[in-house]
């Protein structure tokens, strides 16, 4: 007759229920992603391809890799602790413009996942790409608080040839036009003022950080959020208004829970330009694509800025890729920060694009994309020139009653 | 030996641009049969006579959209891709269109709305699968299909990179050929395509409180393109989402039934008179104001209703919509997904089907299927101990839209035009 050791058999168990434990501790470690609730957003994807087009780096060479539904097949069956430096450049080498939900017919939220994953490699992100890295210290800097280096000081010291007026609105005008693009800003206000719209500038207007949230860097996003809540806290500012789509993005964001209405000034140029019929408006008479940009899509209807144009007597052409099937112009994003290369690229497919459409100008409500566009037109040289809609509503409404 | 063409064409070697290409198939059938496989290369062609060198010097797998379900150009045998993805080019003229082998048919159709015309078919997987790759692998009806043919039928011409390095046109009949040869028999890099005049679709809704009333107006109705079902859940949910004022018990959508607002106002007037209820609220006014494409309010809607629309053999959400469909009860026809490829045709044989009828074409799909099986992943998961996981299942209270519509039609025209794109898309014969 056989004899069971009990003893043994015991001590086999615990040791083997030990090492079960362990194991099991240790996948935890090596795969927390798992227990993310984003990750449950890749899973969704089937590789149904719908979202290809809508990828702007994919539209580069061509590749699957760099597609959506590729870059999501990478994430879902690679993304490991050990596999982080392997896939971090197809984390960041995309924009996060959210044109694929407009197409996804299973429902991810693209966007939130990737801006979840990037905090997740943010810190490998900094090491990796020193652009980023020298970008999100200059925000961090208490004397800079841009992205671009330049100091604070600068932002405001050429406004004392502007004149305001004091009301519960805020025109939030961003670090970008502030620092690079002031003839914007002068044309914004101008605006302002042609439609009597009350606005208040503040001198002590902080950075919203948007491209810390995008970058995937927590604390830096957290903190430019608690800096522009106390300002508007303290003023009692009841409107925001907002030029740049970025920055009104982020703006809605962080004033989501607050009483504080952000608009864009899009809206504003819409409803006036209305109530002054197209009759008082000078008509540019030239054939216009716009370049839509995600931010503002997903709060006005992209017949919105097509509508603007319409009204100051622009013929309207579509780009093959527009509306909700429109690819990120590659600006603005940490994407240009870090592949400047690739996003000219983009850049070029766009006024491509354009040029297949026969526009003559390529109309963005953008100043990043108006920018690298430009650049990218006097480069290639493009016959398609790169304006922003607000310089055409100025050319129009110059004359007006 | 094979000449190294990786430095003279466009390629790639990484692990990630071989990987993302050689599993396009949903994530179900990967984990079963292809874990282990994949390509040793991407091509990225540009021109013909780049593909002809490809096709000289290695094994090849021809890729296309990427968005068949079964798979059908997956490689197995360290093959090269062949990513056709740069062929991309669109030429509209007055009655046809010259493409590139590897533009997807989205782009197309803008293309073609952009000069006022219209493709005569596609795919409902339009959004990503390309012509090519469509004809390549055995799709043949889509959107577009009951009123202008086959997709094959509106094809001119194709320009095909044969194996053996020739470059032939192929014209009429002789295009069928590549119909579902998944490119086996070559590359085509470009086609000449139909296409006409846009046309103004409408989109109509209609609640039936009663089979009988929904049974009537298939009788009464003759030129009904397409057709969408909804059972009360759906139309429940229709309710909260679009605030409708009544909810009846069946929900049919369907469009383009007659350009004309006179002759759709005389018809509503005429189904009010014969007692049939029907609703045709404000936002199907406003889709057709914007002149939305029902597909596309379907695909964003598709959350919450399922609509497995013209063209079995294009499921290429097939995964997703069985998800739902079994979640929530609601109705389909003509799915094939899940782990096991499970055909399931949902059906009320009592009231708008003969269940003779329908059981002698349930026949032809078994028979049809098991001697061809074509496809070779589709061969694996009949032979064996899987062929148990082939079904059938008749749901009461289902509708089959597709058999549904062509009633009055006889079986061998029932048989052709609904079952075989399912037979094709699974690997399966005409007979």
């Amino acid at each position: 007759m056989v004899k069971i050791d009990v003893i043994k058999l015991n001590k086999d168990y615990q040791r083997r229920h030990q090492v079960r434990q362990v194991k099991e501790k240790f996948d935890k470690v090596i795969d927390r992603f798992k227990d993310s609730e984003y990750i449950e957003e890749f899973k969704k994807c089937v590789q149904c391809g719908y979202c290809r087009n809508t990828s702007a780096a994919y539209h580069i060479h061509k590749k699957e890799s760099e597609s959506h539904p590729g870059k999501m097949f990478i994430i879902k069956n690679f993304m490991k602790k050990d596999n982080k430096k392997m896939i971090l450049d197809t984390v960041y080498h995309m924009t996060l413009a959210g044109y694929a939900e407009n197409v996804c017919p299973a429902g991810i939220r693209h966007e939130f996942a990737w801006n979840e994953l990037r905090k997740d490699f943010y810190s490998l992100a900094k090491e990796t790409y020193p652009k980023l890295k020298e970008a999100l210290e200059n925000l961090n800097d208490p004397e800079k608080n841009n992205i671009f280096g330049k100091k604070k000081s600068t932002k405001f010291n050429w406004m004392s040839e502007i004149e305001h007026r004091r009301s519960d609105f805020l025109y939030y005008v961003g670090s970008n036009d502030l620092l690079n693009n002031r003839d914007r800003v002068r044309r914004m206000l101008w605006i302002l003022n042609k439609f009597s719209i009350p606005y208040t500038i503040s001198k002590f207007e902080t950075d919203s950080g948007y491209i810390a949230k995008l970058a995937g860097d927590q604390d830096t996003e957290e903190k430019c959020a608690k800096r522009l809540k106390d300002l508007v806290g303290d003023l009692l500012f009841k409107k925001i208004i907002v030029s740049c789509p970025f920055e009104f993005r982020r703006l809605r964001d962080i004033f989501d829970d607050e009483h504080v209405e952000v608009i864009h000034i899009m809206e504003i140029i819409s409803n006036k330009l209305k109530i002054l019929g197209s009759k008082k408006v000078r008509h540019i008479k030239a054939r216009c694509a716009y370049l839509d940009n995600f931010y503002l899509s997903e709060y006005y209807p992209s017949s919105m800025p097509r509508e603007i144009l319409r009204n100051i007597g622009c013929d309207i052409v579509e780009k093959s890729h527009s509306k909700q099937e429109s690819f990120s112009s590659g600006a603005g994003d940490c994407f240009e920060l870090v592949f400047p290369y690739d996003a000219e690229q983009i850049a070029k497919i766009h006024l491509k694009e354009a040029q297949d459409a026969k526009a003559e100008y390529l109309v963005t409500s953008d100043s990043f994309a108006q920018k690298l566009l430009s650049d990218t037109a006097k480069k290639t040289k493009s016959k398609v020139k790169v304006i922003d809609l607000s310089a055409l509503v100025v050319k129009a409404i110059k004359w007006a009653v | 030996m094979a000449e190294d063409l990786t430095k003279q064409i466009d390629s790639s070697t990484e692990f990630f641009d071989i990987i993302c290409s050689s599993k396009d198939c949903a994530p179900e059938m990967k984990k079963k049969l292809l874990r282990s496989k994949r390509a040793s290369a991407v091509f990225y062609p540009k021109n013909k006579n780049e593909v002809r060198k490809i096709l000289m010097n290695y094994k090849c797998v021809i890729r296309g959209g990427g968005s068949s379900y079964l798979g059908q150009v997956i490689p197995d045998h360290d093959e090269v891709i062949i990513d056709m993805s740069r062929f991309d080019s669109v030429k509209i003229y007055n009655d046809y269109a010259i493409i590139g082998g590897g533009v997807p048919f989205s782009d197309i159709i803008k293309k073609t709305a952009q000069e006022n015309k219209e493709l005569k078919s596609f795919p409902l997987s339009y959004r990503s699968a390309t012509p090519a790759g469509f004809l390549s692998c055995g799709g043949r009806a889509g959107i577009g299909s009951p009123e202008n043919g086959y997709f094959s039928e509106n094809i001119d011409e194709i320009e095909v990179v044969t194996p053996n390095s020739e470059i032939l046109r192929i014209k009429g009949t002789e295009i069928d050929d590549f119909s579902g040869s998944e490119g086996l028999l070559g590359a085509i890099t470009e086609m000449k395509i139909k296409i006409q005049p846009k046309k103004i679709r409408h989109l109509h809704m209609y609640g039936f409180d009663s089979r009988i009333d929904l049974e009537r107006f298939f009788e009464e109705t003759k030129d009904i393109r397409f057709a969408y079902f909804f059972n009360k859940i759906a139309a429940d949910r229709l309710n909260d989402k679009w605030k409708l004022k009544t909810v009846p018990a069946y929900t049919m959508i369907c469009q383009d039934l007659n350009d004309k607002d006179d002759y759709r106002r005389e018809y509503r007037e005429d189904l009010a008179k014969r007692g049939i209820s029907f609703i045709y609220p404000k936002w199907i006014l406003e889709l057709e104001s914007k002149r939305m494409n029902m597909l596309d309010f379907m695909i964003k809607d598709s959350r919450n209703n399922i609509h497995i629309a013209d063209g079995i053999g294009s499921v290429d959400k097939t995964l997703h919509a069985l998800r739902h469909v079994e979640k929530h009860n609601l109705p389909a026809y003509g799915m094939l997904g899940k782990d096991e490829i499970l055909i399931r045709i949902y059906a009320d044989c009592k009231d708008f089907l003969d269940k003779q009828k329908f059981l002698m074409i349930m026949d032809n799909i078994y028979r049809s299927i098991e001697p061809a099986s074509k496809g070779r992943f589709f061969r694996s998961y009949i032979s064996g101990k899987d062929k148990k996981h082939l079904q059938v299942t008749i749901n009461k209270y289902n509708v089959p839209g597709h058999l549904n519509l062509r009633q009055n039609l006889n079986k061998n025209i029932l048989v052709k035009k609904i079952i075989s794109p399912l037979l094709i898309s699974m690997g399966g014969k005409l007979w």
